[in-house]
């Protein structure tokens, strides 16, 4: 249920730009990142029931790019990888004192039209 | 065919390059500065279904005057808690997200609409009850509150962090039967300064109305603060 929002977003994002470009796509590119606490099987569950017989969007396939969370430490001043979402810190030193440089966002990339 | 990346050549390639969280942080960002400019302090109270959110709301009007205080309630369905404390005198806007998990700032700024902020200074956010997806949502709030009862157990802060981890204050409510559910507060307090060493504990119990008067005082305090520091975020 948590990802029904989102999607929903995804679809209004979608429309406004195929619209605006008049085109019908066929494939949509969404970069995923690691610490937005969304997760992919639910984004295409829910894609796939809201964009079946839609008047733009019926018909297109997303492809998910996942992008691994980075943060940057306030306290050792390194740079590491997040591995689980729920738990931002850094994987040097253990802080939570830290900046995410990377993997924060959900967007959509590139729409290819049919 | 394409070599680069596999397109047919009649194929368009339109470049969006648009993040989807993005619109809500945005709108959350304006929320934050509107209210900040009315001089309200917003503040987004989370905890678990049935930890304690709405009776925190009730104990602390007993030190918050409810003419300044102006309460958005969000729950999936119903509006229970919207008539309890209407029945005490509170400005409070029901929220239903019918299927949604937490709240939204497009939720915020919509119930903003229809609010009248004259003579208010508090506006409290009392969250859907869950301590999984809120945490993080940005809805325009000044300061993120968890309550947490020790009804749920001390282990809760070790299996759900984020929640936790920017909570400025965090009410430990329910304070008066922690030793008939064994509430190991050495421990839970431990996992807490793990996670977030700055937050400030106040304990709570509904029946001793002088147990809100802490963190009514850190309300004002905070309020007082924000509203001198419009130009930091």
């Amino acid at each position: 249920m948590h990802e029904i929002g989102i999607t929903k977003e995804i679809i209004r994002i979608l429309e406004e730009e195929c619209i605006k470009n008049n085109i019908i796509p066929k494939k949509i590119k969404l970069e995923l990142g690691g610490i937005t606490n969304y997760k992919e099987e639910p984004i295409r569950y829910y894609y796939d029931i809201l964009s079946k017989g839609h008047s733009v969007l019926n018909n297109s396939q997303l492809e998910i790019i996942n992008v691994k969370g980075k943060v940057n430490c306030k306290d050792c001043n390194k740079v590491t990888t997040i591995e689980d979402p729920y738990f931002v810190h850094c994987k040097n030193c253990k802080s939570f004192n830290v900046k995410i440089i990377e993997g924060k966002d959900l967007k959509v990339l590139e729409i290819i039209s049919k | 065919m394409c070599e680069d990346c596999g397109c047919l050549e009649s194929e368009k390639k339109i470049i969006v390059n648009k993040s989807v969280t993005q619109v809500n942080d945005l709108l959350a960002h304006q929320i934050y500065h509107n209210l900040q400019d009315k001089k309200v302090i917003c503040i987004n109270l989370m905890g678990a279904p049935g930890s304690g959110k709405t009776t925190f709301i009730e104990g602390l009007i007993s030190y918050i005057p409810t003419k300044e205080l102006v309460v958005i309630q969000g729950d999936l369905e119903s509006d229970i808690d919207k008539i309890r404390l209407k029945k005490l005198g509170v400005n409070t806007y029901q929220i239903n997200t019918h299927s949604g998990c937490h709240l939204n700032a497009e939720m915020i700024n919509k119930a903003l609409l229809n609010i009248n902020f004259e003579g208010k200074k508090y506006l409290i956010i009392e969250n859907v009850g869950n301590l999984v997806c809120p945490a993080g949502v940005q809805i325009g709030q000044h300061m993120d509150i968890v309550v947490s009862s020790t009804a749920e157990g001390y282990d809760k802060p070790k299996k759900y962090p984020i929640i936790y981890l920017n909570a400025k204050l965090i009410i430990i409510s329910k304070y008066d039967i922690k030793d008939a559910v064994d509430f190991d507060e050495e421990k839970f307090l431990f996992d807490i300064k793990n996670i977030n060493s700055k937050a400030k504990i106040v304990k709570t119990t509904s029946k001793d109305k002088e147990s809100f008067k802490e963190a009514a005082f850190f309300f004002k305090h905070q309020r007082e603060h924000i509203i001198e520091n419009k130009h930091s975020h």
